[in-house]
C-alpha cells in the first residue's frame, strides 16, 4: 500500500489531490490537513444550508466534496483519505464502512484508545452537519462521533475520506450553518482525541498496515500529478463544475 | 425480492427490460440493498448518446456517490422525473416505479449477451 502525508494545503488543492489519487494502480493511504481552515459539502448538499457571509468574513474557505454526505469543518484533525479497487472492497456500502473503520480502531487501539463502531442508521438524514448524525459503522466513543467519513465509488475505484478530530471549536462550528446548531448540542454529540499528531500519524498507519495485512511504501506526489492537481483545485473545485460557489 | 424474468442483468446489478427498440433499465434489489438508503439521483439529460458499460447516472446513497452503467449502448429517450422528489423509489420499487432510464437500443447483440434471470440468481449465489 502507498502511503502519502501530503501536509497541509487550501481546500481545493486538497479535494483535487483526492481525486488525482482515484487513478492509482495501488490502494493509498493519504493523510493531509487544511490551511486555511475549511467547510466541505457533499456531492450533492445544498450551498444554502452553510452561512457563506460568516465563513467569508471569517476566511474559511468552502469546498464541495466528490463524496457523498454532509458539511464538515475542518480544523483541528487529521483528515485521511484511502483509495483501492472497488473490486477489492465488499459492494456494501456499509460493509466497505466497517473494513475502513476496522483499519482506524486498530490504529486507535495501538493508542490506548478504544472506539467503537455506531450500530444504528442515521437519525436524520437531512441534518446539514455531518458530526451530529453517526451513520453505520462510523466511530464514537462514549456514543460521541470523533471520525466522520464519505466515500465515492468511480472509475472502478473507491475512496473514502474522513475526519478524525483532534479539537472542536464548538461555537465556531455551529456558526458556519445557516441554521445554527447549538453549540452545547454540538458538544454532546461530538468528541474528539487529543493526541500529538506525530503519533496519532503513525498509529492509523500502523493500524491500515497492520488490518490490511501489508507494508506501507511511502512516497511523494510527483511533479505531474501535482500540475494535475493544481489545475483541476482551480478549475473544477474553486471555479468549476464543482465548485461550491455554483 | 425475486428478480422478474422479463428482462436480463448485468454483472454489476442493473436490469434491462427490453420493449421493441426501447429499453428500461434500473438497478436490482441486491444492487439497492448494498447502497442502503438512496437519497438523490443524477439523471442524465434526454438526448445523451451513452456507451455499454458507461455511466449512466450517480446516485447518492446515505454518505456515498457512486456511478450506475449502462448495460447496453443507445441514446437516452427519457429519464424517471419522479426520482428526482422521490428517490426511495430505487429501494422500495426498484424493478417497477423505481427504473431509472429509457434508452433507444443502438446495437441489439449488446442485450442479447447480458444475463438470463436464471444466470443472474446463480452469480448472485456466487458472490453472496
Amino acid at each position: 500500500m502507498d502511503f502519502i502525508d501530503t501536509g497541509f494545503n487550501n481546500a481545493f488543492m486538497n479535494m483535487a489531490i483526492d481525486e488525482v489519487l482515484l487513478s492509482s494502480k495501488v490502494p493509498v493511504l493519504r493523510f493531509y490537513q487544511w490551511k486555511p481552515c475549511a467547510v466541505s459539502i457533499g456531492r450533492y448538499q445544498d450551498l444554502d444550508d452553510i452561512d457563506l457571509e460568516y465563513c467569508t468574513k471569517n476566511s474559511i474557505d468552502v469546498v464541495r466534496r466528490i463524496t457523498g454526505g454532509k458539511a464538515v469543518l475542518h480544523e483541528k484533525e487529521l483528515t485521511y483519505s484511502f483509495i483501492i479497487d472497488k473490486e477489492m472492497m465488499p459492494r456494501s456500502i456499509i460493509e466497505s464502512y466497517k473494513i475502513i473503520s476496522s483499519a482506524i480502531i486498530q490504529g486507535l487501539n495501538i493508542l490506548g484508545l478504544n472506539p467503537e463502531m455506531n450500530n444504528s442508521k442515521i437519525e436524520n438524514r437531512d441534518n446539514p452537519v455531518c458530526f451530529q448524525e453517526s451513520s453505520f459503522n462510523e466511530l464514537t466513543i462514549n456514543q460521541r462521533k470523533f471520525v466522520g467519513s464519505a466515500q465515492v465509488r468511480k472509475n472502478g475505484k473507491l475512496l473514502q475520506h474522513g475526519s478524525i478530530l483532534t479539537g472542536i471549536d464548538a461555537k465556531k462550528y455551529s456558526s458556519c450553518f445557516k441554521e445554527k446548531p447549538e453549540a452545547d448540542d454540538l458538544r454532546k454529540r461530538i468528541t474528539c482525541i487529543d493526541i500529538q499528531e506525530e503519533k496519532l500519524k503513525n498509529a492509523i498507519k500502523q493500524g491500515f498496515s497492520g488490518y490490511f495485512n501489508t507494508s506501507m511504501n511511502e512516497r511523494g506526489l510527483c511533479d505531474r500529478k501535482i500540475s494535475e492537481a493544481e489545475e483541476l483545485a482551480e478549475m473544477k473545485y474553486r471555479f468549476g463544475t464543482i465548485s461550491a460557489k455554483t | 425480492m425475486e428478480n422478474p424474468t422479463d428482462r436480463k442483468y448485468t454483472k454489476e446489478h442493473e436490469w434491462i427490460k427490453i420493449d421493441g427498440n426501447i429499453a428500461t433499465v434500473g438497478i436490482t434489489d441486491f444492487a439497492q440493498d448494498q447502497l442502503t438508503d438512496v437519497v438523490f439521483v443524477e439523471l442524465p439529460e434526454v438526448g445523451k448518446q451513452i456507451e455499454q458499460n458507461g455511466n449512466l447516472c450517480v446516485v447518492e446513497s446515505v454518505k456515498s456517490v457512486s456511478d450506475i452503467f449502462s448495460p447496453v449502448s443507445g441514446e437516452i429517450v427519457e429519464v424517471n422525473k419522479a426520482l428526482e422528489n422521490s428517490p426511495a423509489l430505487i429501494n422500495n420499487d426498484p424493478f417497477e416505479s423505481g427504473w431509472i432510464v429509457k434508452l433507444k437500443v443502438r446495437n441489439e447483440i449488446e442485450s442479447a449477451q447480458l444475463m438470463t434471470p436464471e444466470e443472474y440468481n446463480k452469480f448472485l449465489t456466487e458472490i453472496e
